[in-house]
């Protein structure tokens, strides 16, 4: 895969942050963020960023890879329910032995890819164990 | 009216000698030593999703016209995910509006000359770009919507086995199938956890292929052939990507196509064992929850399915039309259906878009 910067300067916001859509005229939430409600078809959605925290409800253990992402494997991706009441996927960063369903995470700035012809490096948000309180 | 007047296949394979215009060929001089009289297209439509990735090329449309001699066609080349059921839409749709009154559709797709790895960097192109960027690949959306529907209906992986056990008994009576060969429950619970549940079994059988349809108006049919099915519709719907017991856009695509799909034999796009459970379901044919522990009740997938027949990405619709008109015709060489009417479902990888075709024996 090759890293073209203008596409990941693009989507500085969606990398580095979990951002939902929502609508201002009938508040249906949306993830990723649209600029126009699937539901009414209003334009007037606003960004919302969400605050990084959620619930594991199922993940799944992958051993299988793509190339480039040799060192992910086995990657664990997971349907996580953010505390704003949004469930979405995402990579999950933990150990296998250590992951299970309610396991409560927050998210964090992972390494997602090095482009090998020119050592560009992508980073992006992935759930992590959260802290303990 | 849309007649389909003939139709040919190449079987899904590894071919490292054949491009994809040589691919497109074989199954077009298939269609030709059917024919009455050789083909002339008012457009050539051409089904490819991986085409500039695995080929290396753009303008595959016009390559492939003109390798077969359709010099001065319209060209055009339609993609909307591994489905092609766009571009049997844009055929139907040609003719039926009046613009053609005749379209060569093939479906055409190279996914052997590169490594698995490769393969699924490109079917991960069809997700959004975050997930793209972060490695995700669609077989981890399938995997959760497996899990989430073990969860809903309280089933285990026993219940899935039932899927590729019996596309692979199909596959054994059909000469043009991939996969060849039966499997037991057994062998699917052993093979290879590619990401859990989803095991090697619960997956397409990837490979090259190509297949040709040609489809014509009411007064040019019999010119052709006198062996006609009539494409009576085609309907499409569209949605968003979700982990979920059903999918927006099969259900969408149910409610257009209207009357109940029971009088019909039906091809669903069983990418995963998931996925074909649930467009069983949001298509009302089977129960929610039970659908693969009935499957003996229905006729579905007499070809083996992406399973076992073989899964060569955009091409796999007009595969799908393919088999149904030689079905309908009774010229398919494995298990036929006795059934008048039949019903074509095409989706993507994950369900985000959807495609139906009827087709009743002239």
């Amino acid at each position: 895969m090759k890293i073209f910067p203008p596409q990941i300067w693009r989507l500085k916001e969606e990398l580095y942050s979990i951002v939902f859509g929502k609508c201002e005229d009938c508040g249906e939430i949306m993830y990723p963020y649209r600029p126009v409600c699937r539901k009414c078809g209003s334009m007037r959605v606003t960004k919302v960023k969400s605050k990084g925290y959620g619930t594991l409800i199922r993940y799944t253990i992958s051993y299988q890879h793509r190339e480039g992402y040799e060192k992910l494997s086995p990657m664990i991706v997971g349907s996580v329910l953010l505390d704003e009441g949004i469930e979405i996927v995402a990579p999950i960063s933990a150990d296998p032995e250590e992951v299970r369903k309610g396991m409560r995470l927050q998210a964090a700035l992972r390494k997602y890819y090095v482009d090998s012809s020119n050592g560009l490096i992508v980073y992006g948000i992935k759930f992590r164990p959260a802290d303990q309180d | 009216m849309v007649v389909i007047v003939g139709a040919s296949i190449v079987p899904i394979n590894r071919y490292y000698e054949s491009s994809a215009e040589d691919l497109a060929f074989e199954a077009y001089k298939g269609l030709t030593g059917e024919l009455k009289d050789r083909p002339k297209a008012d457009v050539v439509v051409i089904s490819s999703t991986y085409a500039e990735l695995s080929t290396n090329s753009v303008n595959l449309a016009n390559k492939i016209a003109s390798y077969l001699g359709h010099q001065g066609s319209a060209v055009m080349r339609v993609e909307a995910g591994e489905s092609g059921g766009p571009a049997v839409y844009t055929a139907f749709s040609l003719i039926k509006s009046g613009i053609a009154d005749s379209v060569l559709l093939i479906g055409v797709e190279k996914m052997a000359d590169q490594h698995g790895k490769t393969i699924q960097e490109y079917m991960a192109r069809g997700l959004n770009y975050k997930d793209y960027l972060a490695g995700v690949m669609p077989v981890h959306y399938a995997a959760l919507m497996m899990k989430k529907y073990i969860e809903v209906y309280r089933v285990d992986y026993d219940y899935f086995v039932n899927w590729p056990v019996k596309m692979h008994s199909y596959a054994v009576e059909n000469p043009m199938a991939m996969l060849k060969f039966k499997v037991t429950p057994q062998q699917v619970k052993d093979s290879l956890v590619i990401s859990e549940p989803i095991r090697l079994y619960d997956t397409g059988a990837r490979g090259d292929g190509a297949a040709v349809v040609l489809l014509t108006s009411e007064e040019v049919a019999r010119k052709y052939s006198d062996d006609l099915a009539k494409l009576q519709s085609v309907k499409g719907s569209s949605g968003d990507l979700e982990v979920s017991t059903s999918a927006m856009a099969v259900r969408d695509l149910a409610l257009k196509l209207g009357d109940s799909v029971r009088d019909y034999y039906v091809q669903v796009h069983d990418s995963y064992s998931v996925a074909a459970a649930i467009q069983l379901e949001d298509l009302g044919l089977l129960p929610r929850g039970r659908s693969l522990t009935e499957l003996d009740s229905v006729e579905v997938n007499f070809e083996g399915g992406l399973k076992a027949r073989g899964y060569p990405g955009g091409a796999t619709a007009v595969y799908q039309l393919a088999e149904i008109y030689l079905q309908l015709t009774q010229k398919f060489k494995g298990r036929t259906t006795s059934k008048e009417k039949a019903l074509m479902i095409s989706t993507d990888d994950l369900m985000t878009v959807a495609y139906g075709a009827k087709v009743i024996r002239e």
